[in-house]
């Protein structure tokens, strides 16, 4: 029974060849497949080519047998809060007023040249009822309006340390940046930096709105709410982030 | 395989398919790699008959391999669906047993590393002089048409087999059993052939080691 090709033998190894044991393994009885073999192996083929006839958008909702891979329903929560996140956040967040004066900033400074008699705000009402009272109670008017802002020049206009607007105008200046303008109005007078750059009176003008108003800290007296409070408020807020926002550098003209 | 053999076969099977002589009587006088080649245009006649071909000698592989019988059964359907899936895969150059002992013998392999503990936990227990050993559970194959001493002998080597290292328990139930050459061996394992003979050789020796009461 030697092998021609037996490279054992051509090192000096004999093979073994324990007769009894291989004629024993030789006659080992075959055994068979079982008597329906076929018949399940047809059944699992057929369930195989089923679940590639799946179509591949019905896959993340069948379990495994069925040819899909179901996404744990923890998944979907997950993913479903995340969204809800993101929508509140970021989509929702912002107010329209925020909208609104993002837009009038971005426009041109022949907006702003415009009449006060042609625009008027909220604001310029509420300026309006200030006026009246100022008249009858004798108290200066330190209320600002829109329409002056644009009259009024930062340098000349301004407290150097407080930037309170002195009342002094000037011709009018370049468009001063709109980011600037809002940037304080969470800071009290005394919080002020003594360098700081001179803002346009027009920041002053709206600062001051909001102090009269009573919105900010301060040691002034509060004057009365007008019935455009909640207008108020939201103007607030939407300073609040604007200033938050990266500040655009004020045009050269300003200075 | 060479490429002339190759080349003739893929024109016999192309004429057949052509003429769509495709009745069981004339698949079955072809050759496996033929009706490979019909079962990958889609000729399911051609997976049958192969299937016929080769489920009783992959079952009697398998089993002696792993030592368990509903595995073997389970393990042997693997290979076919595999075979199957994944016909695509087979090129003519081989042979086609020499690829299905292939899978077949990969499955067994993977089923014994991940069941491990299944085919060699034994039980243990104590006699009365409270000595503890282990009592493996082999996996009985009752055979009543023959001898009661015979059925024992076969019983004892199968225990044997499923002792010696995987390794050796392939090449010797490959060569001993299945009857299958060295060279086709080599192919299946992925070992030289000198190496399947050194397995083959080290297998027997410690099978007759372990049977050595039963040839004494």
């Amino acid at each position: 029974m030697s092998d021609p090709n037996d490279i054992t033998q051509q090192n000096g190894e004999s093979p073994f060849e324990p007769e009894r044991l291989l004629k024993d393994l030789r006659s080992l009885p075959k055994v068979q497949a079982p008597m329906d073999f076929t018949y399940h192996l047809s059944q699992s083929i057929e369930q195989l080519e089923s679940k590639e006839r799946v179509a591949w958008w019905k896959r993340p909702f069948l379990p495994a047998v069925e040819g899909g891979f179901r996404i744990p329903a923890l998944a979907y929560g997950a993913v479903a809060v995340m969204v809800v996140l993101f929508f509140s956040v970021y989509v929702f967040n912002v107010t329209d007023f925020e909208r609104d004066m993002k837009q009038e900033m971005e426009r041109g400074t022949e907006d702003r040249m415009v009449a006060p008699d042609e625009q008027r705000t909220p604001s310029d009402v509420s300026d309006q009822k200030f006026k009246s009272k100022e008249a009858e109670t004798g108290k200066r008017d330190m209320t600002p309006s829109v329409s002056r802002e644009r009259q009024t020049t930062p340098d000349a206009g301004t407290d150097a340390a407080t930037d309170v607007p002195t009342g002094r105008t000037t011709a009018v200046p370049a468009e001063p940046a709109r980011q600037d303008m809002f940037r304080k109005s969470e800071q009290t007078p005394a919080t002020l930096p003594a360098a700081a750059p001179a803002k346009p009176q027009s920041l002053d003008a709206v600062e001051e709105e909001f102090r009269v108003r009573g919105f900010l800290e301060t040691d002034k007296d509060l004057r009365i709410l007008d019935s455009l409070a909640g207008d108020s408020l939201r103007k607030l807020d939407s300073l609040r982030r604007l200033r938050s926002a990266p500040a655009t550098p004020p045009p050269s003209g300003n200075r | 395989m060479d490429q002339s053999q190759e080349q003739s076969l893929r024109q016999r099977v192309e004429e057949l398919f052509e003429a769509k002589k495709l009745d069981r009587v004339t698949l079955e006088s072809l050759s496996d790699e033929e009706l490979m080649l019909l079962f990958q245009r889609d000729v399911r006649l051609a997976f049958d008959i192969l299937v016929q071909r080769y489920q009783n000698p992959l079952m009697n592989y398998i089993f002696r391999f792993t030592g368990n019988r509903e595995d073997a059964a389970d393990l042997l359907q693997d290979a076919f669906i595999r075979v199957y899936s994944k016909k695509h895969l087979y090129k003519t150059i081989a042979r086609f047993s020499t690829w299905v002992y292939t899978i077949a013998g990969n499955l067994a392999r993977s089923e014994l590393r991940r069941g491990h503990r299944k085919y060699l936990t034994p039980i243990d227990r104590k006699r009365n002089d409270d000595e503890e050993y282990a009592i493996p559970l082999p996996d009985r194959d009752p055979l009543p048409d023959r001898s009661a001493n015979e059925n024992i002998v076969f019983e004892r080597i199968q225990d044997a087999l499923v002792k010696i290292p995987e390794a050796f328990r392939e090449a010797v139930v490959l060569r001993d059993i299945q009857e299958l050459s060295y060279e086709e061996i080599a192919e299946i394992t992925g070992m030289p052939i000198g190496t399947v003979k050194s397995r083959i050789n080290r297998g027997r020796l410690q099978l007759q080691e372990l049977l050595k009461d039963l040839y004494e």
